[in-house]
């Protein structure tokens, strides 16, 4: 790796170890990601093949930018752009206190790079505050495609095996194949609330019935009345009635009125009655952005 | 690891001694074509006899290269007389212009078809409530796949000055036709690889010729990484040519590939923009699986595989509708593939020269024998494939 001085470890992504690094000419501070070729394996990871691919034709100011791809002998080598810190980590500095600008701010960002990427037949399937990368500039940006892939209309059956549970929506937890980019919405949704309550997530649950049970209690249990055809989905199980206990002013007491109602319209357990991310930026919610960021 | 075509395997070695049947299953005389056989080196010396047909293709390579010559200046005379036409019907660009190059932008052709100066439908009008249909990102999407159907164009006439043939291509693509039937793939996954392989046939220009089945099935192993659920593992490639190519062959040149083509595997399919039409055009199952069989012939003809996905696309439904019920090439159907009957009209008559070809080259019928299948609605029977109007399409174009 002649090009780049490797700093040090920033972490794991899906398939490989993340590096900071700088590039010896242009002294360009980068983020290499590796992922090793055994000639016993199965060659280039689909997950990373289906990241470069995919990250190659979304080039947006909220979609972590793929600089280049190295090769050599026994390894791959993902060149990205730097961010300064994941939305993880931001979190942790917080000390629960997160200025409510901000929180509209990265919303919005995360809303606009979402729309770019439905717009481009590509569903993240992975929403989670570490695969969301933020800079000292306040720009934030989505990474990780790993298990992202491209769809095509009507979509046909992906996966179920996708996004990390506290951010899954409830009919991916029934096992659903055939979604779509409500399938981020949901995260979104979940990541909006975590955003708001300065990092503290809004549905942790410890397995899949612990997380449906959660989101129930919250939402109340959706029927067949609210949600057509939940209860043919492949793990239907049959939970009880709850009613909502909480409102959501109640777990989310920072959020501005505009802001729960946005929040309340992204947590729709029926999947085709979720907001979708134009809709979303569209929300009297975003009305008074700073347009520095709406514009940037 | 539990891959479609492992448990074919494993299913046939319950029936009994697994090497006989697999046999059975994976080496039958339709799946190890002689022909590629003998394009790989290691088989060579072992089947003495099908050097002598390689000897053949050469010779029919001579003489198709000497036929292309010939209707080429015949295809010039024919299109500038479509191009006539059109120009008196419909304002516009001519035929193989907008056809084959991608000068075009999308926008332009938006613009061209606005829906104020057609009856267009709003086909998605209804679709609000399922979301399988993203009806929210329909436009978006497809205007997108336009654009970036036109960033990596397969050129006419690509192979020529290759070692490659147009015939090795069609045998490879038509051995590829039945690996992917076998390993039970998405018909995603196998226009794919026909995509990926002609770029990089076309990138690469000094491929070997005992080296191209090895570009065939490292294609569709590629592919099958980006579009199926559970992609078959690399040994199966390499059992499938009949260990011609080993693993690490197949490693080695999947890294190939994907430098060469960039990482450039995203490229738009004619099964995205059929679906688009079929929707526009409201039709029915029949329909929709004939257009989808006149696209999948298509896959093997080396003539065809300039044309962009879109227009193949919107050729087959076009050509379907007329053969099925003399239908209409509507308002609606110009306007969401964005091409006009007449524009088409030359892509149809290839296509249906394709078909004519289909019924007389006894060989490399994999698409025609997988279509006389239940599953396929035996569509490939169909009677109005053999209807005096495909012959007298076909012989308006310069296949035949």
């Amino acid at each position: 790796m002649q090009k780049y001085e490797k700093l040090e470890k920033i972490g794991e992504g899906t398939y490989g170890t993340v590096f900071k690094a700088k590039n010896r000419e242009t002294q360009e501070i980068v983020a290499l990601k590796r992922v090793r070729l055994d000639d016993d394996d199965e060659g280039v990871p689909s997950s990373a093949l289906r990241e470069i691919c995919l990250l190659k034709e979304l080039k947006h100011k909220n979609i972590v930018r793929l600089h280049d791809v190295l090769h050599s002998d026994k390894k791959l080598t993902l060149v990205f752009e730097h961010c300064d810190q994941d939305l993880k980590k931001y979190f942790d500095s917080l000390n629960g206190e997160i200025d409510p600008d901000i929180v509209k701010s990265f919303m919005f960002q995360l809303l606009r790079g979402l729309e770019f990427c439905h717009s481009r037949n590509v569903l993240h399937r992975d929403l989670k505050p570490q695969n969301l990368l933020i800079n000292k500039n306040g720009e934030l940006k989505l990474a990780d495609f790993g298990l992202a892939r491209a769809f095509g209309i009507p979509v046909r059956c992906y996966s179920a095996e996708v996004v990390t549970l506290w951010y899954r929506p409830p009919d991916v937890l029934f096992g659903a194949k055939l979604y779509n980019t409500s399938i981020d919405m949901w995260s979104a949704g979940c990541i909006f609330a975590e955003l708001a309550n300065a990092g503290r997530p809004l549905f942790p649950g410890s397995d899949v019935d612990d997380q449906v049970k959660r989101i129930f209690k919250l939402l109340g249990t959706p029927t067949e009345d609210t949600w057509m055809g939940m209860t043919s989905l492949p793990d239907y199980k049959t939970f009880p009635l709850y009613q909502p206990t909480m409102t959501l002013a109640q777990v989310c007491p920072k959020l501005s009125s505009k802001g729960r109602d946005l929040l309340q319209r992204l947590l729709i357990c029926n999947p085709s009655a979720r907001m979708n991310a134009e809709d979303a930026m569209a929300h009297s919610y975003f009305s008074d952005l700073s347009p520095s960021i709406r514009n940037v | 690891m539990p891959l479609r075509a492992r448990q074919q395997l494993n299913m046939v070695e319950q029936n009994g001694g697994p090497r006989k049947v697999e046999a059975k299953v994976f080496q039958g005389p339709t799946l190890h074509r002689a022909a590629l056989g003998e394009m790989s080196n290691r088989n060579f010396s072992r089947h003495s006899l099908k050097s002598m047909k390689s000897l053949d293709i050469v010779k029919q390579e001579a003489v198709s290269v000497v036929g292309l010559k010939r209707y080429s200046g015949k295809e010039n005379v024919q299109s500038s007389v479509v191009v006539e036409k059109v120009k008196k019907e419909v304002p516009k660009e001519p035929v193989e212009d907008v056809v084959n190059s991608s000068k075009m932008e999308v926008d332009e052709l938006v613009v061209a078809f606005s829906s104020q100066r057609l009856n267009v439908e709003d086909i998605d009008a209804q679709d609000a409530s399922n979301p399988q249909l993203v009806s929210e990102y329909v436009c978006d999407i497809y205007n997108y796949l336009r654009s970036l159907e036109n960033k990596s164009p397969v050129q006419y006439r690509y192979l020529e000055g290759q070692t490659v043939t147009h015939k090795m291509r069609l045998i490879l693509v038509d051995w590829l036709v039945q690996v992917h039937h076998r390993f039970t793939l998405t018909q995603e996954t196998l226009f794919l690889t026909v995509g990926i392989l002609d770029r990089y046939l076309q990138k690469e220009r000094n491929v070997p010729r005992n080296k191209i089945q090895l570009v065939g099935v490292t294609a569709m192993f590629i592919a099958s990484k980006f579009e199926e659920m559970v992609c078959p593992d690399v040994g199966d490639f390499s059992y499938i040519t009949d260990k011609a190519y080993t693993k690490r062959e197949i490693l080695r040149m999947e890294i190939d590939i994907l430098k060469k083509l960039e990482f450039n595997i995203s490229i738009p399919l004619p099964l995205h923009f059929l679906r688009r039409n079929s929707k526009a055009g409201m039709v029915d199952s029949k329909h929709h699986t004939l257009a989808k069989y006149l696209m999948e012939l298509c896959l093997p003809e080396y003539t065809m595989c300039h044309y962009k996905a879109s227009v193949i696309a919107a050729a087959a439904l076009c050509l379907t509708l007329k053969l099925l019920d003399g239908g209409d090439w509507n308002d609606t159907l110009i306007y969401h593939s964005t091409y006009t009957e007449e524009q088409l009209m030359p892509v149809m008559c290839k296509m249906a020269a394709v078909v004519v070809k289909s019924r007389h080259n006894s060989k490399h019928q994999a698409v025609r024998e997988k279509y006389e299948a239940i599953k396929f609605m035996k569509i490939s029977k169909l009677p109005e494939l053999k209807s005096d109007m495909i012959t007298r399409l076909a012989e308006r174009s310069a296949l035949t």
